[in-house]
C-alpha cells in the first residue's frame, strides 16, 4: 500500500451532511457497492456484493475495504445473491477486515451448482460464532424500511414465499430461480433511495417485486439489474420488453456494473437494455462503470437533498486494480499495490506480425 | 514626401536634409485630438522624423521634439521614440513614410486619452535602457531572476524592505543569477530555485536589495537620475545611499563590482493588484575597483583609500549627484512561467520525469522538441556512440565524435533549456550486470513519470514495457518503417500497456482493418536498399533523409502532446503518419488513430 489511504480519500464521506452515500465499484464482471449511513458521528458500512476479476483490471475489494476502515469492523456484508461474480472474494473479505454482520438472500444452494457458495457458509458460521447467531441477517422482502443508524433500508425481495418455493426445488430449478429470489434491497431515507437490485430479473419484478412494491420502488439511484442484461426487461428477444418494473423504480440515475461489451464473456452490458436505461434516464445518466473503469458515488445529505453524480476519476482502479497475471520479473517499486498492478499485458502468440522498427 | 505633404493635417516644418552619420530627417507638426486633454499634451506636436539610410528597407523613427511628451508607455525612455507597430506591417511604396507619420499621430492621440496602456492590457514594464552606459558598467552581464506570482507571497508585505542578496555566475547562461535574498534580520527570504547545475556556485558575489513599489517615476517612465531614485526611496523610509554604499563594500572579485537590486512590485495587467516582483539592477563599481584605480592614479598608498575614503570621494566628486545618471543594468526574468509562455509542449512538460530511451534520429529529435519545448527533468539513454555517419539525420555533430550518443545530446540540450535537468547514459537496455550506472538508471527509469521507447529494440521496448506496467508510468513507443514513410506512435493508456496497444494495432493492420498493409508498415528491405556503412563489423541502415526524420518526428511529437493532454483513459492509443513521398503533397497524413485496451 502506497503511504496515502487513496481508499479513505476518495470513498469515506467527510461531509457530515451526508447521511447516506453508496459507492458503486468497477470489479469488471460482476457487481460490488458500498453503502455508507451516517450514524451519530460515525459512519455504518455496508458492502453489498464483491467480486475479483483479474482479467479486466477491477478493483481489489479486500484490499480496498481493509485501506477504508483502517481497523474499523464492516457492519455487514450483503450478498444479494449467491452467484460468484456476486461472491468471488468473500473469504479474502474475511481475512481482511472484521465483518459483524451478514446478509443473504437464504438461496439453497447445490453441490453441483455451489461455486463459491461456501466461502458465504464459512463467512456466516464465522460471524455468528464471533457475534452470535443476530449476526446472519436474511433479506426478506417487507412492506417497511429499517431504520439503521440515521439513515434506512428497505429490503423488498426475496419474498419470503419465494424462498420457500424456490428451496423446495431441485437444484437445477434452484439454479434456474436464483435471479427470482435475488436481494433486492434500497438504502436512503423518506423520498430518497438508491436501489441495489442485484440480477433480479424479470420474473422476479413482474410476478412479486413491482406487484407487491410498486409504490415502494420509486429511487432516484437504482443499480442496474445483472450488469445490464436484458434479463431485466425479457427472457428472449422474440418476448415483449416488460417496462412496469423501470417504471415503478423510475429512477433518474443508473448505474451499469460490467466491463466493456468487448471485455465480457456475456457481452454486458447489452445494447437493449442501456437503450432502456438510456430512454428512462438520460444518456448522460446511465453511467457504465466499466467504460472508464470509474466507480461512482451517490449521496443523499440529511435535508432531504441529493448530490450530482460523481466519479473516482479512476483512481480506485489506479491503485486497487488487480493484475491479470500477477507475476514480476523484479526490479519494481517496494510497493505492494505494484506487485498487484493492473496493467492489461499482450499475450503471446507464436508467428503474429511484428514489424521491423527504425528510427 | 509628396503624399505626406498632401495631408493638410500634417505641417511639414523643414524639408528632408541629410544627416551626418547618413541617415535622412525633417520635422514636421501634427495635430493632437482632443485638446485639451487629461495628458496635458499641446495642440500639435511637433515631430523629429528618421528614415534610416537604406529606407524603405527598415522602419522609420518618429521623436517627439515637445517636452511634454515623454515618459509615457511604449517610449524609449531616454530617447523618447515613439515605439510604433513593427515595420513589417506598414506598406513597402510610396505610402511608407506616410503610414508611420499616421501611426504616430494614433500614438499621440492614445497617449492624450491615456489609451497606451489601457486597463486588461499585459503589463508593460517601463523602459530601464541606459545607452550613455554601454560598455561603461562594471560588467555587461545581465541580471537573471525568477519571480512569478507564486513567489510574490515572500514580497507583497515587504514594501520598503532592505538586505542583502547573493548572486552566482551563471555556467550555462550568460548572466548573474540571483540565488538568495536576506532581509536586515538575516532571514532568509527567498532562496536558490534554480537547477543546479545552472550556477557556479564557488564564485558567489554580493550585493544589496530594496524593494519599491510602482516602477515608474513620472507617467510610465522609471527613475533615471540619482536623484529622482532617491525620491522614491524615501517615500518608503529607504536610505539609498547607505544601500549604494553597504554594495560598494562587498568584496566582489567575479565580477568585480557593486549591485544594487531595486524590486518594483508590478501587476500581470494594467489595473490589476501587482502581483510580481520586477527586479532592475543598478551596477557600480565597488570599492576595490576604485581603490586600485585610484592608486593609479596616485602612484601611492594612501588613508584616502579606506572606504571611508572611496565613499566620501565618489559623493564629493558628484557621482552620486541628484542629477547623476542611474547605471541602470540588464534584467530578465527567466521564470519557468516566463520562458515557456510561448512555445511549450505544455501537456508533454507537465510530466516531471520523462525517461526517453533511444537516442538515435528519431530519438535525438523529439529529444530536442520536448526539451525545447518546456520539459523539465529529462533523462536520456542509448548504448550507441556518435559516428559521422550518424549526422546526415541526427542532430549531433562533429564535436561529438565517438561520445555516448545520450550523453553529448544532453549536454548539448542542457543549453537549450537551462531551465531544465537534462541527463544522459551511456548504456543498453536493460543495463547489464557489469554496467556501473545499473542502479543509478533502474532508480531513474522506475522515478519516471514518463517512458518514451525510440529505440526500435524490441527487447529495451519489452523490459521498458514491463517497467512501465509494473509502475503504472505512462509509456509512449515511436518507430518509423524503412523508408521512414510511416510512423507508428503508440501511447499506453490507464490500464492498457503500450505493448498491448502495439500488439492490438498489428493486429489490426494484419487483418486490413487499417488502411497501412504489413509490407508497407514493417516489411523489410531487400539487400540492395540498404546502406552499408562499410566492410566489417557493419549494421544496416535505412535511407530517410533528416527532413524526413524531422517532418514525421514534428506530426508525432504534436500529436503526442495533444493526447497527453486528454483527461486519462483506460484505452491506449495507437496512430500511425504517413509521410507523402511527393513532396508536394500534404507532407504529413495521419492514416489511423484508434484506441485500444
Amino acid at each position: 500500500m502506497t503511504s496515502k489511504n487513496i481508499a479513505r480519500d476518495v470513498l469515506w464521506p467527510d461531509d457530515g451532511k451526508v447521511q447516506v452515500r453508496v459507492a458503486f465499484l468497477y470489479v469488471g464482471q460482476g457487481s460490488s457497492a458500498i453503502v455508507f449511513a451516517k450514524d451519530g458521528d460515525e459512519y455504518r458500512v455496508v458492502l453489498v456484493d464483491i467480486n475479483l476479476d483479474r482479467k479486466v483490471a477491477g478493483i481489489d475489494v479486500p484490499a480496498l475495504m481493509k485501506d477504508l476502515l483502517e481497523g474499523q469492523v464492516l457492519n455487514a456484508f450483503c450478498n444479494t445473491h449467491p452467484h460468484d461474480d456476486h461472491l468471488f472474494g468473500t473469504k479474502e473479505l474475511s481475512d481482511a477486515v472484521d465483518i459483524k454482520e451478514v446478509w443473504h438472500s437464504n438461496h439453497k444452494p447445490s453441490r453441483k451448482y455451489g461455486g463459491k457458495h461456501s466461502e458465504l457458509t464459512a463467512l456466516v458460521a464465522k460471524v455468528k460464532k464471533k457475534y452470535g447467531d443476530n449476526a446472519e441477517i436474511v433479506l426478506e422482502g417487507s412492506n417497511s424500511s429499517v431504520a439503521y443508524g440515521e439513515a434506512e433500508y428497505h429490503v423488498l425481495s426475496p419474498a419470503q414465499y419465494v424462498t420457500e418455493e424456490v428451496n423446495e426445488d431441485d437444484a437445477d430449478k434452484r439454479r434456474a430461480r436464483i435471479h427470482e429470489q435475488c436481494g433486492v434491497i434500497k438504502f436512503g431515507k423518506e423520498k430518497q433511495w438508491i436501489m441495489i437490485v442485484g440480477d433480479a430479473d424479470r420474473c422476479a419484478f413482474e410476478t412479486h417485486i413491482t406487484k407487491y412494491h410498486k409504490d415502494r420502488l420509486k429511487s432516484f439511484c437504482l443499480a442496474a439489474s445483472h450488469h445490464g442484461s436484458n434479463s431485466f426487461f425479457r427472457e428472449n428477444d422474440d418476448q415483449e420488453e416488460y417496462m412496469d418494473g423501470l417504471a415503478a423504480i423510475d429512477p433518474d440515475y443508473t448505474v451499469v456494473s460490467a466491463p466493456t461489451q468487448e471485455e465480457s464473456r456475456h457481452n454486458h452490458p447489452r445494447d437493449f437494455a442501456m437503450e432502456k436505461y438510456e430512454e428512462q434516464c438520460g444518456d448522460d445518466d446511465v453511467f457504465h462503470t466499466g467504460e472508464e473503469r470509474y466507480c461512482f458515488i451517490f449521496d443523499i445529505y440529511d435535508d432531504g437533498s441529493r448530490s450530482n453524480p460523481m466519479n473516482d476519476g479512476g483512481r480506485l482502479v489506479d491503485e486497487y486494480g488487480l493484475r491479470e497475471d500477477g507475476g514480476d520479473d523484479g526490479g519494481g517499486k517496494d510497493s505492494a499495490k505494484a506487485e498487484a498492478g493492473y496493467f492489461k499485458a499482450p499475450r503471446e502468440q507464436a508467428g503474429e506480425y511484428q514489424p521491423r522498427k527504425y528510427g | 514626401m509628396e503624399i505626406v505633404r498632401a495631408d493638410s493635417t500634417i505641417q511639414v516644418i523643414d524639408d528632408l536634409s541629410l544627416c551626418s552619420d547618413g541617415n535622412a530627417e525633417f520635422r514636421c507638426s501634427v495635430a493632437v485630438g482632443p485638446f485639451p486633454n487629461v495628458a496635458r499634451l499641446p495642440e500639435r506636436v511637433r515631430l523629429r522624423v528618421q528614415l534610416d539610410s537604406t529606407f524603405p528597407y527598415h522602419g522609420v523613427d518618429i521623436y517627439p521634439e515637445d517636452e511634454s511628451v515623454r515618459g509615457f508607455p511604449h517610449q524609449d525612455a531616454e530617447t523618447h521614440k515613439l515605439c510604433l507597430f513593427p515595420d513589417r506591417q506598414a506598406f513597402f511604396n510610396a505610402s511608407r513614410l506616410k503610414q508611420y507619420i499616421d501611426w504616430a499621430r494614433e500614438w499621440l492621440i492614445d497617449a492624450a486619452t491615456e489609451k497606451l496602456l489601457p486597463l486588461g492590457d499585459p503589463y508593460e514594464i517601463p523602459d530601464f535602457s541606459r545607452r550613455d552606459f554601454q560598455g561603461e558598467l562594471p560588467t555587461e552581464l545581465p541580471l537573471l531572476f525568477d519571480e512569478t506570482d507564486d513567489s510574490f507571497g515572500a514580497w507583497h508585505d515587504r514594501m520598503g524592505a532592505t538586505g542583502y542578496v547573493d548572486l552566482l555566475n551563471a555556467k550555462i547562461l550568460r548572466g548573474l543569477l540571483v540565488s538568495r535574498f536576506i532581509d536586515e534580520e538575516k532571514n532568509i527570504v527567498r532562496e536558490w530555485t534554480y537547477p543546479k547545475h545552472l550556477a557556479e556556485r564557488r564564485d558567489r558575489v554580493s550585493g544589496r536589495w530594496l524593494l519599491l513599489s510602482d516602477p515608474a517615476y513620472t507617467r510610465h517612465r522609471p527613475p533615471q537620475t540619482f536623484g529622482e531614485l532617491t525620491e522614491m526611496c524615501i517615500r518608503l523610509g529607504v536610505d539609498l545611499q547607505r544601500n549604494i554604499r553597504l554594495a560598494r563594500e562587498q568584496r566582489n572579485r567575479v565580477p568585480e563590482a557593486a549591485f544594487v537590486l531595486v524590486g518594483f512590485q508590478i501587476p500581470h495587467r494594467v489595473g490589476d493588484e501587482v502581483s510580481e516582483v520586477h527586479w532592475q539592477p543598478i551596477y557600480l563599481s565597488n570599492n576595490q575597483t576604485d581603490r586600485r584605480e585610484r592608486r593609479k592614479q596616485k602612484n601611492h598608498k594612501s588613508s584616502k583609500f579606506k572606504d571611508s575614503g572611496l565613499w566620501n570621494a565618489l559623493v564629493n566628486e558628484g557621482g552620486l549627484a541628484p542629477q547623476a545618471a542611474l547605471p541602470w543594468a540588464r534584467s530578465e526574468n527567466i521564470a519557468r512561467k516566463r520562458l515557456y509562455a510561448r512555445g511549450e509542449h505544455s501537456n508533454i512538460a507537465a510530466y516531471e520525469r520523462v525517461v526517453l530511451a533511444g537516442c538515435g534520429a528519431l530519438g535525438g529529435i523529439l529529444a530536442e522538441m520536448i526539451i525545447r519545448g518546456g520539459a523539465q527533468d529529462v533523462h536520456l539513454l542509448d548504448k550507441d556512440l556518435f559516428e559521422l555517419g550518424n549526422q546526415c539525420r541526427h542532430t549531433l555533430d562533429g564535436g561529438s565524435l565517438r561520445r555516448g550518443k545520450a550523453t553529448a545530446l544532453s549536454d548539448r540540450l542542457q543549453s537549450c533549456n537551462p531551465m531544465s535537468n537534462i541527463t544522459g547514459y551511456l548504456t543498453c537496455l536493460p543495463p547489464r550486470l557489469s554496467d556501473q550506472n545499473r542502479d543509478q538508471i533502474a532508480k531513474v527509469i522506475n522515478d519516471a513519470d514518463l517512458i518514451i521507447d525510440c529505440t526500435t529494440d524490441e527487447g529495451a521496448f519489452r523490459w521498458l514495457d514491463k517497467i512501465s506496467s509494473r509502475n503504472r508510468t505512462k509509456m509512449v513507443s515511436m518507430f518509423v518503417n524503412f523508408r521512414a514513410t510511416i510512423l507508428t506512435l503508440a501511447v499506453s493508456g490507464r490500464s492498457s500497456s503500450c505493448s498491448r496497444i502495439c500488439q492490438r494495432l498489428y493486429l489490426d493492420i494484419h487483418s486490413g482493418v487499417v488502411p497501412v498493409t504489413e509490407l508497407e508498415h514493417g516489411g523489410q528491405p531487400n539487400p540492395d536498399e540498404l546502406v552499408l556503412p562499410g566492410p566489417g563489423c557493419w549494421h544496416p541502415t535505412f535511407p530517410a533523409t533528416n527532413a524526413d526524420m524531422w517532418l514525421m518526428t514534428a506530426a508525432a511529437t504534436n500529436a503526442l502532446n495533444q493526447l497527453l493532454g486528454e483527461p486519462p483513459k483506460v484505452d491506449g492509443t495507437a496512430m500511425l503518419f504517413r509521410r507523402n513521398i511527393d513532396a508536394y503533397s500534404n507532407p504529413i497524413e495521419v492514416v489511423w488513430k484508434s484506441n485500444y485496451r
